[in-house]
């Protein structure tokens, strides 16, 4: 009897680990969903680039100060809510802008899918390998924060090239990100489906940004 | 709505500033305690992110 011990206990860990897997992803569709909506709503009631403005400091503000509270709690699922239906505000009248110029329609359109490609086919890989992407933790969190840095150089210099090269960077290293969050998420790194959900979120909101802006620039 | 684009950037550049000061001590941590990858494991995720920069630019051409 004592020899099923450890395989009872990594039974349960595979279990646990599937159980927030499971979660993640079905919290991920949700909020993918309604954040889809909300951008949907931004661009029917016409709401403009102040009210995105405001709305997108308001996310940040939800998941730095308030997440960190509830999100061993239901409430970190509204929280997630509120947070995800804000970033959908937020980007509402960008999409409305690209909309609006010629071939928009298809740069907004091959965004979403190539964005959609880029997720499911990373996240696919680290599925069906499982390897372990946890080495990349520190290289992501460096490179986004010389990304940032750059960011705010640009707010100033205004260097479309710099715009472009600064997009291409969020665009790999949100997609480092991917593979990152789901193998702790496999490996048991990560066991909070609700921290995990908003991880994977704003990977893929900046991924749809950044192709956004690329494929825009690049139609240009 | 016209004093609110004026101070954006300025209000942009303070919250990037405070990501970076708040996050710098996890990268830094990261760098120095996380787990470090073999040369082939970081050769098979450049291999992913080299693939996801070629699919951008075919979608780039695409458009």
């Amino acid at each position: 009897m004592q020899s099923t011990g450890p395989i009872v206990r990594s039974n349960e860990s595979v279990l646990a680990t599937n159980k927030v897997l499971r979660n993640t992803y079905m919290l991920l569709a949700m909020t993918l969903l309604f954040s889809a909506a909300m951008a949907g709503a931004s661009m029917a009631l016409d709401l403009g680039r102040g009210v995105g403005t405001i709305a997108f400091f308001a996310s940040l503000a939800l998941v730095w100060f308030v997440l960190p509270r509830v999100e061993n709690s239901s409430a970190g699922i509204y929280v997630v809510f509120a947070f995800t239906g804000l970033l959908g505000l937020s980007i509402g009248p960008t999409i409305e802008a690209y909309l609006a110029i010629p071939n928009g329609s298809s740069i907004v359109a091959t965004a979403m899918g190539g964005t959609g490609t880029i997720f499911l086919g990373l996240s696919a890989y680290v599925l069906v390998t499982r390897k372990d992407f946890s080495f990349m933790g520190g290289f992501l969190f460096i490179g986004l924060l010389v990304a940032l840095v750059a960011m705010i150089a640009n707010i100033f210099l205004q260097i479309p090239a710099l715009s472009m090269a600064l997009s291409a960077a969020i665009v790999l290293i949100m997609s480092g990100f991917i593979l990152f969050d789901t193998s702790r998420i496999i490996n048991g790194g990560e066991t909070n489906y609700i921290r995990a959900t908003v991880g994977l979120f704003l990977s893929i909101y900046n991924i749809f940004q950044g192709l956004l802006m690329l494929i825009g620039m690049g139609d240009e | 709505m016209d004093m609110l684009s004026t101070i954006a950037p300025f209000l942009l550049m303070g919250v990037f500033a405070f990501f970076i000061i708040r996050s710098l001590p996890t990268a830094i941590d990261w760098i120095k305690n996380g787990p470090k990858g073999s040369a082939s494991e970081w050769l098979n995720a450049g291999l992913l992110l080299a693939a996801v920069a070629a699919f951008v630019v075919f979608l780039m051409s695409l458009v």
